[in-house]
């Protein structure tokens, strides 16, 4: 049988690109997913906390970035 | 296309749309919009670079190319590869110390403010013009692989490229608007993936039927396989052009620096960049064997553009096809979130920014940014039309960067960086001179955008000189954080990171010299394809690939 190694070279370094390309930044998103899991609950619980402490408990308002509710 | 690829293509929409949105949350402030909380891990930023620099144009534009002209065009991805390596080396390192983010910002530290103000509006509209020949080639594949040209809606009848442009535009403007620098740098690795799935799908499948690589060299003329070449548009002088287009572009691409400058010291900026152009090389042969192969299977199509969609659609079965047109519109959406957010950010940062006066708060700017996000997907619409107008893809693209992007590339990096002398009146007179001379020999003498490259930067360059010697001379405290940013900084120093542009060890400036070696033997084979010489491909090859084995040593010294 006839292997045509140009055709076939190109695509096995493209197949290598992908499988890596599939396996690194997939750890990297879980990574970061889980750290801004955890930053978004801190900032949550200091306006939360802050909302408290001024006696606006239960109050509807925006975050103190955006303006944006806080949907968290 | 059948039911079955409506469905998959449709869920491919909703699921990038659905995955865009999801990181709405994520941005709190202008700074999360921008740089992604400046946060990106490096294969995360590899991958959005990469996605962002192959798109539709690759596979449509060029690939429409090597159907009409020949292998040549190849040269399109790879001098702008080496040319990487050449911005790696020398001038990024200079940009990163001096910790701009955009080139209209490095302007107004070379110039003063107006150059940042005049570039940075300038740069808007390049930037949304690009996005316009990107919707331009998926609406081009869309309708050649769909055979839809135009539907009704409430009685409104609407044309198939209105309708196509609507319909790719809407999901990327919509998703970039709401979630910034994290919906387009995660939706690209996303993106990547498939179109990287979608082009190892097609190779195997159109070069066997063409009788892989001795069937495609057998029944091509010998000329279409050529790499540098002495007639035709794509010839050697096209090489040439496309080689100093390419330093331009690495040099002041906003969509590239943006991600460059995200890197956490100079010597990674350099790294990231050389190992990106060879990475990107072998890539180039994805896109361009089918354009070849696309020759043999469909000879004498009357638009150029539409040679791959034509293969795929006469090859592909039901459900493969759905899936290669998703990977086709992972291409260009990652393409146009990216350069939309680029633009976005170039015209808050140096026009709206600078204009305003005092500092806007966070919330402002945040909201001006997604604002200025959809009027940019406005214009990339709105440009899409006119690149109908041009000659293919690759003709109008090439034509508006010979144009616009050399005078800028002579006066700010060139002169800018090389030539204290220049002033801000030489850097206004130089690019207009530029600009206009090209415009001039584009669409007045109609020499094309080959010799339009050379005439925009000869005019720039020497305009921007007679008119800063005619002028005052720029206050030297200015220009001399420039010309300081050109020695290893304090900071690398302390951090023990040092990069030398040009480097200290034997090994280092060795490799160096090999480096410039490689260049001078891939001039060399470019020029005597003048005289169509039997080795000049080769001896073009082999110069190029000294020359990234050069850049690759280089990283491992000082």
């Amino acid at each position: 049988m006839h292997i045509d190694w140009v055709t076939w070279s190109i695509w096995l370094v493209g197949f290598v690109i992908l499988v890596i390309w599939i396996i690194v930044p997939l750890k990297e998103f879980v990574a970061i997913v889980k750290a801004q899991h955890g930053e978004y609950k801190q900032r949550a619980a200091g306006v939360d906390a802050s909302r408290r402490a001024a006696g606006q408990v239960g109050a509807a308002g925006g975050d103190a970035k955006g303006g944006r509710k806080d949907d968290a | 296309m059948v039911a079955v690829d409506y469905v998959i293509v449709a869920v491919f929409l909703v699921g990038i749309f659905a995955a865009g949105v999801y990181f709405y949350k994520w941005v709190g402030d202008a700074d999360d919009f921008y740089v992604a909380g400046r946060k990106l891990t490096p294969f995360i930023l590899a991958a959005t670079l990469t996605a962002t620099n192959v798109n539709l144009y690759s596979f449509v534009g060029q690939a429409g190319k090597a159907y009409k002209n020949g292998a040549s065009i190849l040269w399109h991805t790879w001098t702008g590869n080496m040319a990487m390596v050449i911005a790696g080396l020398f001038v990024m390192p200079v940009f990163r110390r001096l910790r701009i983010r955009t080139i209209p910002e490095f302007m107004e530290d070379r110039y003063g403010v107006s150059a940042r103000v005049i570039v940075g509006l300038l740069w808007f509209l390049r930037l949304t013009f690009w996005l316009g020949v990107v919707v331009y080639t998926a609406v081009i594949a869309a309708t050649t692989l769909t055979g839809i040209t135009g539907v009704g809606v409430l009685g409104i009848k609407i044309g198939g490229f209105t309708f196509w442009a609507l319909v790719f535009s809407a999901v990327t403007v919509a998703y970039t608007v709401l979630g910034g620098m994290w919906s387009v740098a995660l939706t690209d690795v996303l993106q990547f993936v498939i179109m990287m799935a979608g082009a190892l799908v097609v190779l195997p499948l159109v070069m066997s039927r063409v009788g892989w690589w001795p069937g495609l060299v057998e029944k091509l003329p010998a000329e279409h396989m050529k790499l540098v070449t002495a007639t035709g548009d794509f010839n050697w002088v096209f090489t040439l052009a496309i080689f100093l287009l390419g330093i331009q572009w690495a040099c002041t691409d906003q969509g590239l620096l943006q991600r460059a400058f995200s890197a956490k010291n100079t010597k990674t900026v350099a790294k990231g960049m050389i190992l990106a152009g060879i990475i990107t090389t072998p890539f180039a042969l994805l896109w361009n064997l089918p354009g070849l192969a696309a020759a043999v299977l469909h000879p004498g199509l009357e638009n150029a553009d539409t040679a791959i969609p034509t293969v795929l659609a006469s090859i592909l079965p039901a459900g493969l096809m759905g899936l290669i047109v998703c990977g086709f519109l992972a291409s260009q959406m990652s393409t146009i979130d990216s350069n939309l957010s680029a633009s976005a950010t170039l015209f808050v940062n140096d026009v709206w920014g600078r204009l305003k006066g005092e500092e806007p708060s966070s919330a402002q700017t945040l909201r001006v940014v997604r604002w200025v996000t959809l009027l940019a997907g406005v214009f990339m619409i709105l440009f899409s039309y006119w690149v109908t107008k041009f000659e293919g893809a690759v003709n109008a693209y090439l034509t508006v960067i010979s144009i616009m992007d050399m005078p800028l590339f002579v006066v700010a990096v060139l002169l800018g960086m090389f030539w204290k002398r220049a002033n801000l009146t030489g850097a206004l007179v130089g690019y207009f001179a530029g600009a206009v001379a090209g415009a001039y020999v584009n669409f007045g003498t109609g020499l094309g955008f080959n010799v339009a490259t050379f005439v925009s930067a000869g005019a720039a360059f020497v305009a921007c000189i007679a008119a800063s010697y005619l002028s005052r001379r720029s206050d030297e405290s200015k220009i001399e954080s420039v010309w300081k940013a050109k020695h290893t900084s304090q900071e690398e120093i302390d951090a023990k990171d040092v990069y030398h542009i040009w480097p200290r060890s034997a090994g280092g400036r060795f490799s160096m010299l090999v480096l410039f070696a490689g260049l001078a033997v891939f001039l060399a084979g470019t020029v005597t394809g003048k005289w169509d010489w039997e080795y000049a491909s080769v001896t073009a090859v082999v110069g190029m690939v000294i020359f990234f084995l050069a850049g690759l040593v280089r990283l491992a010294f000082d």
